[in-house]
């Protein structure tokens, strides 16, 4: 297991302080996802095979090799960018295995994810619920994050897995009808919940221990965060009022929270009017809000997400052209901003423009 | 007498029981079926609409509200038959082949269904072939189509052009939605509308039929 570069520990640092000193001048990440297509693969020896057209578990290693060599590649190919993005190599095939792991279904693939059916047919299935240690998409995890940290380099590092949080991981496993069962059946879903909980705080205190402990502190989704973090993924609660995400999801992910030093939660735009709710839970380290294609820009309404949580550390996505116009509401909050772009030279001027002028 | 008001306020709350009950006791007083439903029913299901799109309702309330629209339904459309009222549309709904997501069809399907539309429900991960034999062995005269991902979205594209295969292009009309969906993608594959919410669903496929 390597060390981490020189690089890598200057960016920690700057985490560092940006949590120690409560910081208002915000870090910022260039994400290289949208460079994908523009990678040399001949170069890296890349497989450009859909997800599914791969044979899992058998290949599970083998793809975490290849999401290394593209991690790689994202890496030379803007490592010129003065940022704060650290590289970020994630045991994952499709969401299918958020759940598979626990529910040992079959997973559907398609050609960028992946399903697991629904295993709570009747509520007498919870009692045969719990982690199967044996199941092939348990052991596909350990062995994919065992490759994972077999491979990484000192100017990559490892994170554990993207965890359902308890309300997600409860609609992966009980379907739709999650959504009625709230209503019909609450303690049921209470029970299913904590049971959910139970199993993605076991994975998680499985899968840290294979990881390097970085300067302290856990690495996700390309962001340094102090001490053992968890992610967790709120997405179905989107789909819900803030008051069944109090009454509902708030405890089950402050419990899981609570296991740890603390967590990293992501959701949507779509969920909004939750969010305050979501930045309720104690320990939480950052609060990331993804786009939806019919919701308002979460970088349009940054004052207002900031005006309501000014403590929490927001992380939001936006384009190049946004950090101009936005750059006096980038010094009222605990921002890490998200920059996507297909122009790195674009992108770089935009980094070093939030850089200069909020330092 | 049933307490038509009662019914309406049972489906805006998702009152199952309650607009059953309600339902019922029209049944049984053999009043009339077709007020219940036009005045009461398909108004409590507009009001959940606008509720949901004013954010005051979510997907759980929108669920438990078509559910109660569906149980009542089923005992009063025996009694519409006898009227020989036909619904105004019979449309066949399901996710495009490749897509397993459920929710955004089935909250399509309740609004339609509410709207006053008979729903064939196809479910998910559908193959053209099976929109199509809808038409042909069904009579579907519409065709709603679902698609979370960008990746299903071009087995919107194929479900219609196997409709132009088989010659049943010009006998059903083809709406789309879904989160990764546009007008301008509708434009591009030929689909006659696009609902970027469940209750515009309604009001498209109104037009459309008109």
């Amino acid at each position: 297991m390597p060390g981490i570069s020189k690089v890598i520990q200057n960016k920690i640092k700057r985490y560092q302080n940006f949590y120690q000193q409560k910081s208002r001048s915000p870090l910022v990440c260039f994400i290289p996802w949208m460079l994908e297509d523009r990678i040399d693969k001949k170069k890296y020896n890349i497989d450009t095979r859909p997800l599914d057209k791969w044979s899992f578990p058998e290949e599970c290693t083998a793809y975490m090799e290849n999401r290394y060599k593209i991690t790689r590649a994202l890496t030379d190919m803007t490592a010129s960018i003065n940022d704060d993005f650290i590289p970020t190599l994630i045991p994952q095939l499709g969401t299918g295995i958020n759940s598979a792991y626990f529910s040992q279904s079959e997973l559907t693939f398609s050609n960028i994810t992946s399903w697991s059916e629904c295993v709570i047919k009747e509520w007498s299935d919870l009692d045969s619920l719990k982690i199967n240690h044996k199941s092939q998409w348990y052991q596909a995890l350990l062995s994919m994050l065992h490759k994972a940290v077999s491979l990484c380099d000192e100017d990559i590092c490892v994170q554990t897995f993207e965890h359902f949080g308890p309300m997600d991981m409860a609609n992966a496993l009980r379907g739709t009808a999650l959504f009625t069962d709230i209503y019909d059946a609450p303690d049921k879903v209470r029970r299913l919940l904590d049971i959910s909980a139970a199993a993605i705080i076991e994975l998680e205190q499985t899968l840290f221990r294979q990881i390097p402990f970085y300067e302290n502190g856990t690495v996700i989704w390309g962001s340094w965060t102090p001490g053992h973090n968890i992610f967790l993924s709120e997405d179905n609660s989107d789909l819900m009022s803030p008051a069944i995400y109090k009454e509902f999801t708030l405890p089950f992910t402050q419990k899981i929270a609570a296991a740890f030093d603390g967590c990293w939660i992501h959701h949507h735009a779509k969920g909004i009017k939750i969010h305050t709710e979501i930045a309720k839970v104690k320990k939480l380290k950052a609060l990331q809000i993804s786009l939806d294609p019919y919701d308002r820009r979460p970088i349009d309404q940054l004052e207002e997400i900031i005006a309501a949580d000014p403590d929490t550390v927001h992380i939001t996505r936006c384009e190049p052209k946004d950090v101009y116009k936005y750059i006096d509401t980038f010094k009222k909050g605990r921002l890490i901003i998200w920059i996507s772009s297909d122009d790195i030279t674009e992108a770089a001027r935009a980094v070093d423009y939030i850089k200069n002028k909020t330092a | 007498m049933a307490d038509l008001d009662k019914l309406h306020e049972a489906i805006i709350k998702g009152d199952a029981n309650t607009a059953k009950e309600v339902a019922q006791a029209v049944a049984d007083e053999k009043g009339n079926a077709r007020e219940a439903i036009e005045k009461y029913m398909i108004t409590a299901m507009a009001e959940v609409g606008r509720r949901f799109e004013a954010n005051e309702y979510f997907v759980p309330e929108m669920l438990i509200a078509a559910r109660a629209m569906k149980g009542a339904l089923e005992i009063l459309k025996p009694l519409l038959a006898e009227d020989d009222i036909e619904p105004k549309g019979r449309v066949a709904i399901g996710t495009v082949k490749g897509d397993l997501h459920d929710i955004g069809k089935n909250l399509v399907s309740s609004m339609l269904e509410g709207g006053g539309f008979e729903i064939i429900d196809l479910g998910v991960d559908v193959t053209p072939e099976k929109f199509t034999n809808a038409v042909k062995e069904k009579k579907a005269n519409v065709i709603a189509l679902s698609a979370l991902l960008t990746t299903t979205m071009p087995a919107m594209k194929d479900v219609i052009q196997n409709l132009n295969k088989e010659g049943l292009r010009e006998k059903v009309k083809v709406i789309i939605g879904g989160a990764p969906i546009t007008q301008n993608y509708a434009d591009e594959i030929g689909a006659d509308g696009y609902s970027d919410t469940a209750s515009s669903a309604v009001n498209i496929a109104n037009k459309l039929l008109a």
